[in-house]
């Protein structure tokens, strides 16, 4: 059985529009004008229990639009979703008992408060036994590293250690589902790493499914299986990593490190086809394209004419790429 | 329902309970704001009997300031701010955290609100008994007791006027327009700005035909017995009926309308 069921999904909102030059301020208040956004277009997936999946996208892509149907805060104008058996809009309070959901961007912590008040009000919010929140707790502290924090105000804490405290709470009450909206938006590496080892020991502990929206490619491959993904609302790959890696498969990129002062500003510069890539910074030179379409051995030799380099690397795609790719308009697989 | 509200009150009367004592200053600021406030419309009420024919006026001198005592006590004790504060976080986005828990949006509110008013009853009944005792003023037992039966329904309306404030804003995210809107006709036709017992007759008969009054000038006017206490229940009985259903309806008209942007 599907954890996790999508059919159709869309979701428009009527946003007002901008003044026109006929209309006054005065006119606007009694006859605004509204324009229809579709955040999100005709959307199917579904995930399975235990699942850990990636939602991707673009900013505006509709990616945060669909968690919150998920969680039943947002209503879809039309299409079918059906998580853990419920409609999300209907059951959501009863759903909210199996969900543990992260905003990157805004905090359910009591700002003014010790961090432990923030686990003490959420442990009475969802009802849980002395035992339970015990056990909890302390399964959580010890695996997000949060002990030197409990009686801190929230307000002193750094980002990176809020952001711990944060996912920690939404886990407090063991749910089945973890939905995190960018949850690492802003973290140095070190403490993403922390959050990426937590979070997989607690899918393993708790047996959850894991929705993870992100920018950051790098939480993906270490947390996710299969990725989503969209753009402009509309689902345009639904896959394993592997597969999305090897959608782009064909794509080269090779970075030469400089030794000439003269350092090119387009591909025509090096004598090459202008539907490449160039990216040059630093005293370095980093072309992508298809090895399909130009062999490699011609790219070579076309930059070793042009210029002089001191050292070279070529490298097959990184899921940056490949996601960077189709983000700005590269071929699509199809979406299973 | 009632576990949901029970849950997110305790909830929140724990948290407001531990900001107080994160910060003392607040605990006796609260009780010195009720006790400024009285002294200040004292002052106003005492200047309008000097300078009118107390004739004119529907109230002793002696009623309106026991009015004024009363009114100051149960803004305080009530807050009256429920709009604001449920708007603010739909404006906010913060509302999507009350929708991810396990209650109902209006169990949730209710529990949001009633917490932290629970937690902060203290300083201004202090400020309160103090006031009557420093006036001199001699209530019977039958005046504190029927203060005490109004709290809950004085409550009960707010909260629903507020809901509904909170329900429109989920569609028209335009919290500050409507709090601004709904602001001063509280003040102005509850009686908290000034007794109704004051206002011209227009103004008083106008305010008659909103719920406004039954927050105050009717509670009030029932307290120093001159509304009978039934009859003041009857009316405020009426409007939480009547603004119950408003509410409902507008919610769930307008929850499939919410739009909270980002992640």
């Amino acid at each position: 059985m599907h954890l996790i069921a999508g059919a159709s999904i869309s979701k428009a909102f009527s946003v007002l529009s901008g003044p026109s030059e006929k209309q006054s301020v005065f006119r606007r208040l009694f006859r605004p004008g509204y324009e229809r956004l579709t955040a999100v277009d005709d959307v199917s997936f579904t995930v399975t229990e235990g699942e850990s999946v990636a939602y991707l996208g673009p900013n505006g892509a509709g990616k945060s639009t669909m968690l919150k149907m998920i969680c039943g805060v947002l209503v879809p104008t039309s299409g079918d979703l059906r998580v853990m058996g419920m409609t999300p809009w209907k059951d959501r309070s009863k759903l909210a008992r199996h969900l543990g959901v992260v905003f990157g961007q805004r905090t359910q912590l009591l700002w003014d408060l010790a961090v432990v008040e923030s686990f003490r009000f959420l442990a009475t919010m969802y009802g849980l036994g002395r035992d339970e929140y015990r056990q909890n707790l302390s399964f959580l502290v010890a695996r997000f590293g949060i002990d030197q924090l409990m009686h801190r105000p929230v307000r002193e804490l750094s980002l990176g250690q809020r952001t711990r405290v944060e996912i920690a709470a939404a886990l407090l009450h063991r749910p089945k589902i973890i939905i995190l909206d960018e949850p690492t938006i802003g973290m140095d590496l070190l403490v993403k790493d922390q959050i990426r080892e937590a979070l997989a020991a607690i899918r393993r502990e708790f047996g959850a499914s894991l929705i993870l929206a992100s920018h950051d490619l790098s939480d993906v491959e270490a947390l996710c299986d299969r990725a989503l993904l969209v753009v402009s609302g509309r689902l345009k790959f639904d896959g394993t990593l592997a597969e999305l890696k090897n959608a782009a498969q064909g794509r080269r990129t090779v970075e030469f490190t400089l030794r000439s002062r003269f350092v090119p500003t387009s591909v025509v510069d090096l004598g090459l086809p202008s539907d490449m890539s160039l990216e040059a910074s630093g005293g370095r030179v980093r072309l992508t394209y298809s090895s399909e379409r130009i062999p490699t051995v011609d790219v070579v030799s076309s930059v070793l004419r042009h210029v002089e380099i001191t050292d070279i690397a070529i490298m097959g795609p990184s899921l940056e790429d490949v996601v960077r790719s189709l983000y700005s308009g590269g071929e699509w697989p199809d979406a299973s | 329902m009632l576990r949901s509200i029970a849950r997110v009150t305790a909830a929140h009367y724990h948290a407001e309970k531990c900001r107080r004592l994160t910060h003392p200053i607040a605990v006796v600021s609260s009780l010195l704001y009720p006790i400024g406030r009285v002294a200040v419309l004292m002052f106003l009420v005492q200047a309008v009997y000097q300078n009118r024919n107390p004739q004119n006026l529907l109230a002793d001198y002696q009623s309106a300031r026991i009015y004024i005592l009363t009114s100051a006590f149960l803004t305080v004790t009530l807050g009256f701010n429920n709009a604001a504060v449920l708007a603010e976080r739909i404006r906010s986005g913060l509302v999507v955290f009350d929708l991810v828990r396990p209650h109902s949006w209006m169990a949730t509110n209710i529990g949001e609100r009633l917490g932290p008013r629970l937690a902060n009853l203290i300083a201004p009944v202090l400020a309160f008994l103090l006031g009557m005792s420093l006036a001199g003023y001699q209530q019977g037992p039958k005046y504190y007791l029927m203060i005490t039966l109004m709290v809950p329904t004085i409550w009960s309306i707010e909260f629903l006027i507020s809901y509904i404030i909170a329900s429109i804003t989920l569609s028209t995210q335009n919290s500050w327009g409507l709090g601004v809107a709904l602001a001063w006709p509280q003040q102005l036709l509850s009686g908290a700005m000034v007794p109704l017992v004051l206002v011209p007759h227009g103004l008083r008969n106008l305010a008659y035909l909103t719920p406004f009054p039954c927050l105050l000038d009717l509670p009030i006017r029932a307290a120093l017995g001159t509304v009978a206490l039934m009859s003041a229940l009857r009316i405020q009985v009426f409007w939480i009926i009547t603004l119950g259903v408003c509410s409902k309806v507008l919610y769930h008209r307008n929850i499939v309308r919410i739009r909270i942007n980002g992640g």
